[in-house]
């Protein structure tokens, strides 16, 4: 479980333009739970999960992982790098190593684990990112096409079996393919047990798999709940910078037009569902 | 990187943001000349004033200047001290066991002290209300003439603002790697000198990957767009000397005639 209280992160120095990216923000996030974070560019996403894993530290307020504040000791903090593992935008800007197999296992290595066991881990975590480990191991990652980077590089941070796992913007780039496939694996890590949180100004990523969402907007936490509940709302999420998923403007679109389809729907297949239904019962009006 | 203020610039739309930045640089290069020239009153008067007439007019915050000097604490004591102590001449004002200080140690302790902070203030005021690209055209502008015994000059002001447009890149580019390498248990603190030697390349060959692949995006995108080098190149800024400016050379160059008597004088 992740807990933010009353957290505050101020930018630069008093005198020198100091800007408050994260203002007064409390938030939990509960074990088990595919968490998005969303809001527009500026509203303080990234600020805001660095100090999960104690990148950052509050400027105010305190961050709890398991009720531990994280910033008590050094102790603490090396501990939440490895209980909170951080995918950054473009991770594959991240990899480094000769082989494949030496940067999966980059993780694993600094926490001071033999190489026999780092070797077995980085087997298992090529292998949840859907690559195979004995096809792979040995190549160079700056070989592989850019999607294939960013799956060694999320198998990077899983060699260290974060139980949480916090992605900035993962989907940023990637095909509508890589994309599915992406989302698929965050969905069977949370099955297995993880914690996700998912940055993304992806209306679309979040809506169709988040299981509570926070919107963020100037530095400050303007709404939490369920993705139906927020994106139900569209003024409000214009307000704050958003464009409402696709389904949402869909159904606006179609209430324009006299056609009103049961509301909060997210799904492309229910959306479907429901019009097929309207039809169908307007259909049997008109032969009467 | 929070207290660097040597070399930020501060926008804004003061007369002095609006002089030509040839004139800024040019009056720069004077400045220098009459705080090396300065020895008496009359020259710290006017670096004063120089340095005070132009901060004015920037409607700049002094406290970032302040801040400049601040950082050069250490090198002005330093100086200060050892001139204090190793000058023998002048008459001894106090002595303790093999230390003198004279007259003569007061006053060129004193003396450059002044000297460098008024170097750092006055070139400060420089780069804080003018753009780097500004002063790069300026740059290129001041270097042209050169250009007849073969002095690249456009290339050389272009390498410049390419650099300079980089480096907050590169300065972000490097936090954000760091945070990456130390989420996967990197540390680039602790440990032996070896040991945080080592500990640099996770940081240092994704820094370079990405510098040379930024380095040939923009190599294509300046090609796709015709570039080739300075030869017929217009400018979508023409710098103009103004009436403003020819009022700073004014200033300027009674500033130092003022001084160089003031020098001849003594």
């Amino acid at each position: 479980m992740i807990e933010a209280v009353d957290l505050s992160h101020t930018y630069g120095s008093a005198g020198l333009m100091p800007t408050a990216a994260v203002t007064n923000v409390t938030l939990t996030i509960p074990d088990n739970c595919f968490a998005a974070i969303i809001g527009s560019t500026g509203s303080g996403k990234t600020t805001l999960i660095q100090h999960f894993n104690g990148l950052l530290k509050p400027s105010s307020g305190k961050v709890l992982i398991d009720g531990e504040d994280i910033n008590a000791t050094k102790q603490t903090r090396k501990e939440s790098r490895r209980k909170v593992g951080m995918v950054f935008q473009y991770p594959e800007h991240q990899l480094f190593e000769e082989t494949i197999e030496k940067d999966v296992a980059f993780g694993c290595r600094n926490l001071g684990l033999s190489d026999a066991v780092c070797r077995d881990r980085a087997r298992e975590a090529l292998g949840r990112v859907g690559m195979d480990f004995d096809e792979f191991a040995q190549r160079s990652p700056f070989e592989l096409s850019g999607g294939q980077m960013r799956r060694v590089a999320i198998a990077g941070v899983l060699s260290m079996r974060p139980s949480t796992l916090v992605l900035d913007e993962p989907t940023a780039g990637l095909d509508p393919r890589g994309r599915t496939e992406l989302l698929d694996l965050l969905d069977a890590l949370r099955a297995e047990g993880d914690t996700i949180v998912l940055v993304s100004h992806s209306m679309e990523d979040v809506a169709e798999r988040a299981k509570l969402v926070f919107v963020m907007h100037d530095g400050k936490l303007a709404a939490q709940g369920e993705p139906r509940e927020i994106f139900m709302d569209a003024d409000r999420l214009r307000a704050v910078g958003l464009s409402p998923p696709s389904m949402v403007l869909l159904a606006e679109e179609l209430a324009k037009l006299g056609i009103v389809v049961p509301r909060g729907i997210m799904e492309v297949d229910e959306m479907k569902e429901a019009i097929i239904t309207l039809m169908r019962s307007e259909g049997g009006t008109n032969e009467q | 990187m929070n207290t660097l203020t040597i070399g930020v610039f501060v926008p804004g739309d003061s007369i002095i943001h609006r002089l030509d930045p040839r004139t800024k640089l040019i009056l720069t290069v004077a400045y220098v000349a009459l705080v090396f020239m300065a020895k008496q009153v009359i020259g710290v008067a006017l670096a004063v004033s120089y340095v005070g007439a132009a901060l004015w007019m920037s409607k700049i915050n002094p406290r970032i200047v302040l801040r400049g000097l601040r950082s050069l604490t250490v090198l002005v004591v330093m100086t200060a001290v050892l001139n204090l102590f190793l000058t023998q001449t002048g008459t001894t004002l106090v002595q303790f066991w093999k230390l003198r200080i004279t007259d003569d140690g007061i006053y060129l302790a004193v003396y450059f002290a002044l000297r460098l902070m008024f170097l750092v203030s006055g070139t400060t005021m420089l780069t804080l209300t003018t753009s780097p690209i500004a002063l790069t055209d300026a740059l290129e502008s001041l270097m042209r003439p050169l250009k007849r015994f073969r002095f690249p000059a456009h290339e050389i002001a272009m390498m410049m603002s390419i650099a300079l447009r980089f480096i907050p890149t590169l300065m972000e580019e490097t936090d954000k790697i760091m945070k990456a390498q130390a989420s996967r248990g990197a540390d680039f603190e602790t440990g032996s000198v070896w040991k945080r030697a080592k500990a640099l390349a996770p940081l240092l060959a994704p820094l370079f990957i990405s510098a040379f692949r930024r380095a040939a995006d923009l190599a294509l995108a300046m090609e796709s767009r015709c570039y080739q080098g300075g030869e017929g190149r217009t400018r979508m800024r023409v710098l103009m000397y103004g009436a403003i400016d020819f009022a700073a050379f004014g200033i300027m160059a009674a500033m130092l005639i003022l001084s160089g008597i003031e020098a001849i004088l003594l």
